[in-house]
């Protein structure tokens, strides 16, 4: 929980998304590589892109999917991990969170 | 980027055709939103087979989006519907890269005064596509006035993309930017509607230029208007020599632009395809989308398109020529140094253009090809043949292999003649 809520999400700005049908199609312009994300993680881009911060960004999606907390924690810690490796997002430190 | 997803055992040819007519079938079906149950097909027909008929097609990310949340959809083969999946998620991603460049050529034009329409599939993409992915192209063609080519091809290079020989004696040019070794973006700019000798005169530049229309889905760029969409997606079928011309892409970009008209609408396509006389090409066109997609087509308008053509005069088969064509490209192009560079192309090009052109290597040969060069340039281009460039390029390479292999001895004496002559090693 720590790790998340104690950064904030940068989209990089050399990538381009597109949703289709509930799924997004994420293209990184600088290795034109492209990812694809399924509903669940439509929804936590759809967030991030609102610039929704970590902390509300779970809460959100406890209140819209029927899912355990630890396991939604370890979902989008994965999901964010993800997309970090392929240089979609760069988690940034707050530096105000205690 | 694609893989395959397995190599598909080989029939009879007589039984390929006859399960690639019902395959075919069986995607009209599902393309037109009826029930496609996999049950329904014949079971020698493999997911493979049916995968490889959607690519040749250009169909599977259109196929996918079509299928995806239909019931019937859980019942097609598990690798099937990845293979669409991705298929689809690769046109989008490219849909996006392709647009992002696109924008950077078009800005440098623009920044410039110069007119440009965006045509064939990136155009229909954006106006008549719910998602422009599902448009499987391969380029994007972009038309403008020969009058403001050299300016053109300024902003070409100015907005960073390089520009690939031949420029002047197609009609068009191409023009890429390199993204990795593996690939690159390439739009065709073209200064007639089509590159076919036969049809290039349909729609002049500034003809096509007045009734266009802006696209909002691409930032206020200006498309052909419907009507002109669809008799140029009718012509181009019939004028390209490298696809099949029943690719259901095409025939589905007809379906899709004759149901957007009114019929009023149509019935003014069926008259402007009679007045510029290409009703074969487009009651062609139309026949296959009401046999493929049902297109709705009243009898008015079939009546007109049926209207048999003209016949072809002196002074028409003259317009409708290579020679024609080039003498009019020379008198239009706007300025000494691209009429020698259409010279240049058609009659001397550079010794490796020539080397490439025919896949030879050797040194020893270009004697030889310029001979046939000069010698095909007067008797292939400026007869009046209506042919297009790649066409002839194709019989010219045809003649430059015959030469190869039937010259035997006597052409292997008179190259060493030559290069002992030149003093050449």
């Amino acid at each position: 929980m720590n790790t998340l809520t104690t950064h904030r999400i940068v989209i990089s700005s050399d990538v381009l998304s597109q949703e289709v049908a509930g799924e997004t199609v994420l293209l990184d312009l600088t290795s034109e590589k492209y990812f694809g994300l399924d509903h669940v993680g439509t929804r936590v881009w759809q967030l991030l892109s609102e610039g929704t911060p970590l902390s509300e960004l779970v809460a959100l999606l406890l209140t819209e999917y029927e899912v355990d907390e630890d396991q939604l924690q370890s979902d989008v810690s994965s999901l964010l991990e993800s997309l970090q490796e392929a240089g979609l997002i760069q988690l940034e430190k707050e530096s105000h969170v205690s | 980027m694609r893989r395959r997803l397995a190599v598909a055992a080989e029939k009879p040819e007589g039984l390929l055709n006859k399960l690639n007519h019902i395959i075919d079938r069986f995607l009209c079906q599902a393309l037109r939103g009826e029930p496609a149950l996999w049950e329904e097909l014949p079971s020698n027909i493999s997911a493979v087979e049916l995968y490889d008929r959607c690519q040749h097609h250009g169909v599977s990310a259109l196929l996918y989006h079509a299928m995806h949340h239909r019931p019937e959809w859980p019942g097609w083969p598990r690798k099937l519907r990845r293979e669409l999946d991705e298929a689809s998620k690769s046109g989008i991603a490219q849909d996006m890269l392709r647009a992002h460049h696109l924008q950077l050529l078009l800005t440098s034009l623009r920044q410039q005064g110069l007119r440009v329409i965006l045509t064939k599939g990136e155009a229909l993409a954006a106006s008549h596509y719910t998602t422009p992915g599902t448009r499987a192209r391969c380029d994007s063609d972009l038309f403008i006035s020969i009058t403001e080519l050299m300016h053109v091809q300024q902003a070409v290079l100015d907005a960073g993309f390089e520009i690939h020989s031949p420029i002047y004696k197609s009609h068009q040019f191409t023009v890429t930017r390199m993204l990795d070794p593996s690939h690159n973006v390439r739009f065709d700019i073209h200064w007639r509607i089509q590159n076919a000798p036969r049809f290039a005169r349909v729609l002049s530049f500034e003809e096509a230029y007045a009734g266009s229309a802006e696209l909002a889905e691409l930032g206020g760029t200006r498309g052909l208007n419907v009507i002109d969409a669809l008799l140029l997606a009718c012509i181009h079928r019939c004028g390209n020599e490298r696809h099949d011309r029943d690719r259901l892409i095409w025939i589905y970009d007809i379906h899709l632009l004759l149901s957007s008209l009114t019929d009023s609408g149509r019935k003014d396509f069926a008259q402007k395809a009679v007045n510029r006389n290409v009703q074969k090409a487009c009651w062609d066109g139309v026949c296959r989308a009401i046999t493929s997609f049902h297109t709705a087509v009243p009898d008015q308008v079939q009546e007109l398109l049926r209207a048999p053509e003209l016949k072809q005069t002196w002074s028409r088969k003259y317009a409708e020529s290579n020679l024609g064509l080039l003498v009019d490209d020379w008198q239009l192009l706007p300025n000494r140094q691209a009429r020698l560079g259409l010279i240049r192309e058609l009659f001397i090009p550079s010794s490796d253009a020539l080397l490439n052109k025919y896949h030879k290597t050797s040194k020893y040969w270009l004697p030889f090809l310029y001979f046939r060069q000069i010698l095909g340039g007067f008797t292939e281009r400026l007869l009046l043949r209506d042919e297009d460039s790649e066409q002839i390029e194709q019989k010219e390479d045809w003649f430059a292999c015959t030469v190869a292999e039937t010259g035997g001895l006597a052409g292997r004496l008179v190259i060493n003649a030559y290069s002992m002559i030149m003093g050449l090693p």
